[in-house]
């Protein structure tokens, strides 16, 4: 009994690590093939381009904000409307002033629903 | 038919085979006249002593430097500052080391990190006997790989202790193609003639295609037809002659004739360097120069962004794989997309698939731009537009100023494609490039004698002895603060990191990653006050400290 009981538990522990496997593998797979909103971020000059190309999810995008690693920015600064087609570029003015070095940025989204995602997390250079 | 009659006509079929697919191929070649042969050998008999020249002029200034460095210690500012002078004096220098005799690395002014070498072990030992027969005190390397991975010769000279003793070498690094540039680009303009160098063994040392530079002339498969396999194991083994041999012309669209004289530049420590004039400069190919089949920077960045967007939404496998199809949608015309990681190494390049797995990190124009270093830099601000010079092959390879667009994929990899603009040929001489980067190393050097206002103050002062006609010293803070700028002082004070071009470029910004990453050469496009037009310029930076960078600029037309 105890060694039908063990054969048993090693399946079902077998089964679960397969389908915690696959299941991140699919969402993976999922997050590459279908992300709600392909974006990138450039640094010109004083200035942060958030670029939106497309995405499942882009009709949907209401604002976009960005945070800078170590930089504190005012709310008018920080957060943009989204481009009324849905794709186009985003220009936080100014956000980069006096920033030298290497930062972090993200990028969220805040959608028609009120939820907010974050879209990119990048390691910039500023100089 | 007997079957005598049979085997016979299968023989003939055979030989007829062989004969026609080129697997025997006798080359006619036309013959060369007396008078062609002396008027190449009297181009030769220029140029060779001219190398000779500069070459000599080196080992004079490194023995004399390793001289004055008798009994001086190696953590003193004497021995920085003495390193920093000879380093400005010689241009085609990239880096200068004191190695003990331990082979120890003692002082280093390089763009690696100080800390990384300093008691780590050179890769070639030398000793006091190596310079016992050299008759300039000394010594020079077969082509090697550099600590910093950029690759080129050593010029080593010893250093002795009061009582005679050998205590050190000093080593200057650099690459022999800066040696040939200039001369060659003159030589083609004037005669009608280039240059390549290779050493007995077939190591190239020089030749005007940087894509044949690496390879083994004796070996590589590029020379294997019969008569440039011959012509390549003739030069290798006699020191002087003259022949002729089929090559591809410069378009590589076909075989020519090439014609060639050459003579051996005898070296220290019994290096001699075969020095190869020929006429092969044919540039009468089927060139596309139509500017209106120009592309244009923005059908570039939609191409790039294109890419982009499908390495977003694919594997990295995937992407790279549909990059590296080139029969595949990455293809557009001449565009097609280029990938590294971020430490240079290709990962996709459609028409070069052998250069997959290749690293380029150390890979220059002819100026000396690394090109890969730069896409890496602009990659991390996000991307954007990289210049640099490479051979055109839609006119008739002609080097023409390129721009690429680039984008990183992740903080692991990139993507770019290139386009050549069609912009007007960029006039500068090397000679003035020379003096770019010697007037740069000169404030490098300055910095460790002169209090900083000084300098900033000659930077700033047009009758200071600094100055050089159609240079623009400037001087900028880690900041971005402009601390000097000799072109338009009055930007001095103001900070300048928002200064943006009109390709959406960040100058300052780049000049400042340039320096801290130790320094070199970049191109941007700058506002000309007094031209009221952008113009493209060239700029050598270095680093003084952490925190001043001094650097210069000159017009590119």
């Amino acid at each position: 009994m105890i060694v039908i009981l063990g054969i048993v538990s090693l399946i079902i522990v077998g089964a679960c690590a397969a389908a915690v496997l696959l299941g991140t593998g699919y969402v993976i797979d999922k997050s590459l093939e279908d992300p709600d909103v392909v974006v990138h971020v450039f640094v010109v000059g004083n200035d942060v381009i958030v670029t939106i190309y497309e995405g499942r999810r882009v009709d949907e995008l209401v604002m976009v904000s960005l945070e800078i690693e170590g930089v504190s920015l005012p709310t008018s600064a920080s957060l943009k409307p989204a481009p009324n087609s849905g794709t186009g570029e985003v220009h936080f003015t100014g956000v980069g002033e006096g920033v030298t070095g290497v930062r972090d940025i993200a990028v969220r989204g805040i959608f028609s629903d009120g939820r907010s995602q974050l879209l990119k997390m990048n390691t910039m250079k500023f100089t | 038919m007997t079957q005598q009659t049979i085997h016979f006509m299968i023989v003939c079929l055979i030989l007829a085979l062989i004969l026609t697919t080129g697997c025997i191929t006798t080359r006619q070649m036309e013959p060369v006249s007396d008078e062609k042969i002396a008027e190449m050998q009297s181009s030769l008999d220029t140029f060779v002593p001219s190398l000779e020249k500069q070459l000599n002029e080196i080992f004079i200034l490194t023995n004399s430097t390793a001289g004055n460095l008798t009994g001086t210690k190696s953590d003193t500012p004497t021995l920085e500052q003495a390193l920093l002078q000879l380093r400005r004096d010689i241009p085609a220098a990239y880096d200068v080391y004191v190695v003990s005799a331990d082979n120890t690395f003692l002082a280093v002014i390089s763009k690696q990190d100080k800390q990384d070498l300093i008691g780590k072990r050179a890769g070639i030992s030398t000793s006091d006997a190596d310079f016992t027969n050299t008759t300039n005190g000394c010594i020079i390397t077969k082509p090697i790989t550099f600590i910093t991975g950029e690759r080129g010769i050593l010029i080593v000279a010893p250093i002795y202790d009061e009582n005679r003793t050998y205590t050190a070498s000093l080593r200057v690094s650099l690459n022999p193609a800066y040696l040939f540039a200039g001369s060659v680009s003159q030589l083609k303009m004037q005669e009608g003639y280039t240059i390549w160098a290779m050493q007995p063994d077939g190591v190239q040392i020089y030749d005007e295609d940087i894509q044949e530079l690496d390879k083994n002339a004796l070996t590589d498969p590029l020379y294997s037809e019969t008569t440039i396999k011959n012509a390549m194991y003739q030069i290798a083994a006699e020191k002087q002659g003259n022949m002729s041999y089929m090559f591809q012309n410069v378009g590589w669209t076909e075989y020519v004739q090439a014609n060639a004289v050459w003579g051996t530049l005898m070296l220290p420590n019994n290096i001699e360097w075969r020095i190869v004039l020929c006429d092969n400069i044919n540039t009468n190919i089927n060139a596309n120069t139509c500017e209106d089949a120009r592309l244009t920077t923005k059908e570039l960045q939609t191409f790039v962004e294109k890419a982009y967007l499908y390495a977003r939404t694919h594997t990295r496998e995937e992407a790279l794989r549909a990059f590296n199809d080139p029969q595949g949608e990455f293809i557009e015309g001449e565009l097609y997309i280029f990938a590294y990681d971020m430490n240079g190494t290709t990962l996709a390049l459609p028409y070069q698939q052998s250069m997959i797995g290749i690293n380029r990190w150390s890979g220059e124009d002819i100026i000396g731009v690394k090109p890969v270093q730069r896409f890496i830099d602009r990659a991390k601000f996000g991307g954007g537009f990289v210049y640099y010079q490479y051979p055109n092959p839609n006119n008739a390879f002609i080097t023409e100023l390129k721009f690429s667009y680039v984008i990183s994929v992740d903080d692991d990899w990139l993507i770019g494609a290139g386009i050549y603009p069609g912009t007007t040929s960029l006039n500068y001489s090397w000679e003035e490039r020379d003096q770019l980067v010697t007037q740069v190393r000169n404030f490098q050097y300055l910095s460790t004698i002169l209090p900083q206002e000084d300098i900033l103050q000659m930077i700033n002062d047009p009758k200071s002895t600094v100055q050089i006609e159609g240079l623009y010293p400037f001087a900028v803070d880690a900041k971005g603060n402009v601390l000097a700028n000799a072109h338009d002082p009055s930007e001095t004070g103001k900070n300048r990191l928002g200064y943006t071009n009109s390709y959406g470029m960040s100058p300052i910004r780049e000049i400042i990653s340039l320096a801290e990453s130790g320094g070199g050469l970049m191109y941007t496009l700058v506002w000309d006050p007094v031209l009221e037009k952008e113009v493209y310029v060239l700029i050598s930076v270095e680093p003084a400290d952490e925190d001043i960078y001094y650097g210069s600029m000159m017009r590119l037309e």
